[in-house]
């Protein structure tokens, strides 16, 4: 997919101004708070819980080369086979081949954010191969020729008016149609497909060590579909994905599915260790696994911003971000929007192309806390914003004053006396209302509010004479 | 090529690795949460009214006066016409008549085994299993591949009916994860974790349109579960 990341700025100020996106994802961010919220509160021990999810992920990240190697033979010892791709263009032709060699042609797919990462779909479609999106919202994006701009409800974006005029477009559906009704008319046309794919390709939510076993995490039914009735399925994996052991799953899905969309599991979990045996009647004849590495080890090789890598991906940081509930997914640019995106992107795409998207963030830490892995996201955003400053994202001003400023936080009396000398300054701007006149970001700022001004007497004379008063020890 | 990446990426982990890590397989936690039953625990009516709030419809016939008649009252009130069985052998053992409970609610009952096309299954209204386990904290039913039961009776057809047996019904998720890792029966045995093994917890269901919930997408729209008891079994 096209990186934009670097354009967070103009596409989050175009989004701004589309006043359906912004009461669909208040609308959107205030469900999915409410029910993570009822879900979470079910469950006094939650902080526990979250910190024990976030040392099996660490367990399992640490070890990669042990945990993969481990999937890797449990899986291939019952007639799996294992790929790792170096890239989307390596996994494009990888799974192309596995595609040909069974003679396929007619695919179904489930909502895989990896599969967005490398275009699979435009891939296989230019290869002439047909190929249906089998969740409903990735149905639609598919229908619109867009993208998802959630993780988790990929056409949030979409008005059910919209909707409705799109199927009617591709499927001859009533124009007016209502959302049960539009669910039936993608049911009917996918059940089709369905049945006739050849080939179903999913991603994972995990992938376990133990018993090279692959889980998905679904409500619609699609991914059972798309992985039981194709004669080859086909899983394209993040190598970040696997967990040690099954019995770790009991503490992660209750995590994943309260904090994605705060149910105590989700309607359909399933679990796939191989193909069909021969005892079986159905099932795919044969299952491989592409894992993709695409931009992951070297995320990994950064000890400050591994814990990245732990991510469930339940969209729980996106759900609570004041940034993304603002401007919505598709302003950052790239496959993974909201706090993790910002942090992800930069590492899968390279920093010069995602430099903005560290600074799509207030810091506020409400990512963080709600993490069910507790991934450090406001530090990591810190540090990718450090690094954006060394590969050359600052511009000359932000350069000239951070200079300034840190020359004069290095002396007090340098502080002090620029202290002295700004604040009768200061003070003219913000009463005469200056700012306005003034150019850059001063201006926007006041275009909204007003500079507040600065108390009568400061901290550092406050604090003294209160001391002196002997009233503040402590 | 690919062959050729395992290679290089798994020497660039190595290359790259600090410190000692853990150990990848410690033991596994297995302290369940405060929130999650325990045996002993009334675990059928925590089953029923979890899955009740997710939209399926539980009942526990172990406190039924008449569970053939309750099963096919429901049955009847699906008002559906067809209806296909797997042939699990456990059926003997329910002690329950289910082709007569079935057919006297007036659906056309076919039997199954697990090799029926799921274009086939997909005619009918109705797909009537068993389960092989099901988890009182979720009111969750969990299913491996069988020979006896075709993948997508529990999926294609726009309803389900399952029964669950009274030694089947487990507390937790943690129960349920022990049981497999200990080779139960119900998860393929000593031999392995089952090929396929899938969890299913009430209606389909979406809300990837303006987050408005709508029940039965691709799986089934309606799902009853009914817990046997323990003595119906013996019989």
């Amino acid at each position: 997919m096209k990186v934009r990341s670097d354009q967070f700025s103009r596409l989050s100020s175009e989004a701004l101004q589309d006043e359906f996106l912004r009461e669909a994802l208040a609308r959107a961010n205030a469900s999915f708070q409410d029910a993570r919220g009822d879900a979470v509160d079910s469950m006094p021990d939650w902080e526990a819980l979250r910190q024990q999810a976030h040392e099996i992920k660490n367990r399992a990240i640490e070890n990669l080369p042990e945990a993969l190697d481990a999937f890797e033979k449990n899986i291939c010892s019952r007639g799996g086979e294992v790929h790792y791709c170096e890239d989307g263009a390596a996994a494009r032709d990888t799974i192309l081949s596995i595609i040909r060699s069974h003679d396929g042609s007619s695919v179904t797919k489930s909502k895989s954010m990896v599969t967005e990462e490398i275009a699979l779909n435009d891939h296989l479609e230019a290869a002439g191969l047909s190929v249906l999106e089998g969740d409903l919202g990735e149905y639609i994006i598919q229908l619109a020729g867009e993208h998802p701009s959630h993780i988790i409800a990929p056409a949030i974006h979409k008005s059910r008016e919209e909707v409705a005029e799109l199927f009617h477009e591709h499927l001859g559906s009533d124009p007016k149609a209502d959302i049960p009704e539009l669910t039936r008319v993608a049911q009917r046309t996918l059940r089709e497909a369905f049945l006739g794919a050849d080939i179903g390709i999913s991603g994972a939510n995990f992938v376990v060590s133990e018993t090279g076993t692959i889980v998905l995490v679904e409500n619609e039914g699609n991914i059972r579909m798309s992985t039981t009735i194709p004669r080859v399925h086909i899983a394209l994996v993040g190598i970040e994905k696997v967990v040690p052991r099954l019995e770790d799953l009991a503490l992660l899905l209750r995590l994943l599915c309260r904090s994605a969309t705060g149910q105590r599991v989700t309607s359909y979990i399933s679990f796939i260790s191989s193909a069909r045996t021969p005892a079986e009647g159905d099932g795919p004849e044969k299952i491989y696994v592409v894992f993709l590495d695409a931009g992951r080890s070297r995320l990994w090789a950064d000890p400050g911003q591994r814990a990245a890598l732990n991510c469930i991906r339940c969209g729980a940081c996106l759900n609570f971000c004041p940034v993304y509930g603002s401007v919505g997914g598709h302003s950052y640019g790239w496959v993974y929007p909201g706090p993790i995106g910002s942090v992800i992107t930069p590492h899968f795409v390279g920093i010069e192309k995602a430099s903005q998207l560290p600074q799509a963030s207030s810091l506020c830490g409400r990512c963080a806390e709600v993490c069910p892995v507790k991934i450090p996201l406001p530090d990591m955003l810190l540090g990718l914003r450090a690094k954006a400053v060394e590969a050359g994202s600052a511009g000359i001003v932000e350069r000239f004053s951070m200079r300034v400023f840190s020359l004069l936080g290095r002396s007090p009396r340098l502080w002090r006396f620029a202290l002295a000398c700004g604040r009768p300054v200061y003070k003219l701007v913000a009463r005469a209302g200056l700012a306005s006149v003034l150019g850059g970001p001063l201006r926007r700022w006041n275009r909204s509010r007003g500079l507040p001004l600065p108390q009568k007497q400061g901290f550092r004379s406050w604090w003294r004479a209160e001391t002196k008063k002997g009233d503040v020890d402590d | 090529m690919t062959e050729n990446y395992r290679d290089r990426l798994f020497g660039f982990l190595k290359s790259r690795a600090v410190g000692q890590p853990g150990e990848l397989f410690t033991e596994a936690s297995r302290e369940r949460p405060s929130s999650a039953p325990r045996c002993g625990d009334d675990l059928g009516a925590r089953f029923c009214s979890e899955l009740n709030a997710v939209g399926g419809e539980a009942s526990d016939l172990a406190s039924s006066a008449d569970p053939a008649a309750e099963l096919g009252g429901w049955l009847q009130g699906l008002g559906l016409k067809t209806a296909v069985i797997d042939s699990d052998p456990r059926w003997k053992v329910t002690g329950l008549p289910i082709r007569e409970i079935v057919e006297g609610a007036g659906l056309e009952l076919e039997r199954v085994d697990g090799s029926a096309l799921p274009a086939d299954l997909a005619r009918f209204d109705l797909g009537i299993t068993l389960a092989d386990a099901a988890i009182a904290e979720t009111g969750t039913i969990a299913q491996c591949a069988s020979p006896f039961r075709p993948r997508s009776i529990s999926l294609v057809p726009r309803c389900h009916l399952v029964l669950v047996p009274a030694d089947r019904l487990l507390a937790s998720l943690e129960d349920l994860f022990e049981g497999i890792s200990s080779g139960a029966e119900w998860a393929g045995g000593p031999e392995g974790f089952a090929s396929y093994f899938t969890w299913m917890t009430g209606p389909s269901r979406t809300a990837d349109i303006e987050k408005t919930l709508t029940i039965g997408v691709h799986g089934p729209a309606r799902t009853g579960a009914f817990l046997l008891g323990a003595e119906s079994q013996d019989d």
